[in-house]
């Protein structure tokens, strides 16, 4: 199981904890941050790029842009939290979950959304980390010591795909730096320790 | 205070820091505090802080000299390099010195925890040479204002908001270490020592983490309450 991050943004106090206590229940592995405020939640994102996002849009007031444009930034990672169905708030997000909902209500809905966003991210969780080609003859060049530019240009890709191919390796792996990831490559026989100090 | 250490036996750390050492008995913690000249409420504001990553201390942080927290932290400093890391590094030493069929993978370990340190080392030396003697002059500073409300001097060119765009993560390499041993080395011949290794990363880790998390929370809002109290003035 990746490592998997929430972020959650509600006001009462209860029902944050509360939703915390039952999202860790069911997977230790979770890193869950809170907000009991629009502005704490804008600075938290400012440094933390959750998986998903969990929002009470009441908390934004009805003439705030920012609600209409979380739902579009996070795609369908974006979970709205409310007290009642009938909101138009709610609206824009794929997933509400509702105060009144049981457990394994919620627990369904959160998985759905995160089921989605393990779909984006493509990878082959099932049998275990395994890193494409691609992604190893990019390790290779990480662990050699190239630059994203230098990568982008061997590899006649541009430096966003090269971003995103580590982001990816990164997140396969669980591992950060570059440092480490050259431990991996001369673990995995994908370069010689010979080959770094040229 | 043995319920304390019951309760999260993590403190220990913060106990030794300090200067608490055990065999206090049933004394509580205001007492053991008492005994070893050291301010209760301190104490507990740090406890908390270290063991609730959601707790923020907010009036209570007024009470407490800069020079308390630093000293705090300093403490901190020291037992990482001189007791943590050492200890760490000897205990790969063993795994390699016992291993018969990875040495190779198990030097990369230590020429990677190496870097770690290295990297740990440069930070603290860039906090106890700059952050902190920055921080204590603003206090002396403010104190003399008090006194004699003279106008401000000129502070040395740093600033709350400069270390908090510098206070880089100082986890990342630990979390990189700790999955390339549980995940991708080779299979070792002693597991017990690679557990040891393992669990000192995780507790480093952890602890690393509330480290940062109480310069943060603790001693960068009481240092910017400072800054905004000299910048007033002028």
């Amino acid at each position: 199981m990746p490592q998997f991050s929430v972020l959650i943004c509600e006001g009462s106090y209860i029902v944050r904890k509360g939703l915390v206590k039952l999202l860790k229940e069911t997977n230790k592995t979770l890193t869950v941050r809170e907000a009991a405020d629009v502005e704490s939640f804008m600075s938290v994102l400012g440094y933390y790029e959750p998986d998903i996002i969990i929002i009470n849009p009441d908390l934004f007031g009805s003439g705030n842009k920012l609600i209409r444009e979380l739902p579009e930034k996070f795609r369908g990672r974006a979970i709205a939290l409310s007290s009642e169905e009938k909101r138009e708030n709610i609206s824009l997000f794929p997933q509400t979950l509702l105060y009144s909902d049981s457990k394994s209500t919620i627990l369904e809905k959160v998985r759905k959304v995160y089921g989605t966003v393990k779909g984006c991210r493509g990878a082959n969780k099932m049998r275990g980390t395994v890193i494409t080609e691609r992604e190893k003859l990019i390790v290779r060049y990480i662990a050699l010591g190239l630059t994203n530019r230098e990568i982008a240009e061997k590899l006649f890709i541009s430096t966003h795909t090269v971003v995103t191919h580590r982001k990816n390796i990164t997140r396969k792996l669980g591992i950060k730096t570059v440092s480490g990831l050259t431990v991996y490559a001369i673990l995995n026989n994908l370069i010689n320790i010979e080959d770094i100090n040229k | 205070m043995a319920d304390l250490v019951h309760a999260n036996h993590q403190l220990l750390y913060v106990m030794n820091r300090f200067g608490i050492s055990l065999g206090f008995g049933d004394k509580s913690v205001e007492h053991v505090c008492e005994e070893s000249g050291i301010e209760s409420g301190f104490f507990l504001e740090i406890a908390n802080a270290f063991h609730d990553e959601e707790y923020f201390p907010q009036k209570q942080l007024q009470n407490y000299s800069v020079s308390q927290i630093v000293d705090y932290l300093k403490k901190t400093h020291h037992f990482y390099l001189m007791e943590r890391v050492p200890e760490i590094e000897g205990l790969i030493q063993i795994m390699i010195s016992k291993e018969t069929s990875h040495k190779k993978s198990l030097e990369l370990v230590r020429s990677f925890f190496g870097e770690y340190s290295d990297e740990l080392s440069a930070h603290i030396k860039h906090e106890d040479e700059i952050v902190f003697p920055y921080a204590l002059e603003l206090e002396d500073f403010c104190k003399r204002l008090e006194k004699a409300g003279k106008p401000p001097s000129i502070i040395r060119g740093y600033s709350m908001e400069k270390f908090i765009e510098e206070h880089g993560d100082l986890v990342e390499k630990l979390y990189d270490l700790k999955n390339i041993i549980i995940k991708y080395m080779p299979p070792v011949d002693n597991h017990n020592l690679a557990n040891h290794v393992l669990f000192d990363l995780f507790s480093l880790e952890k602890d690393v983490r509330d480290h940062s998390r109480i310069e943060e929370k603790i001693m960068v809002p009481k240092v910017i309450e400072m800054e905004k109290l000299i910048s007033g003035i002028k």
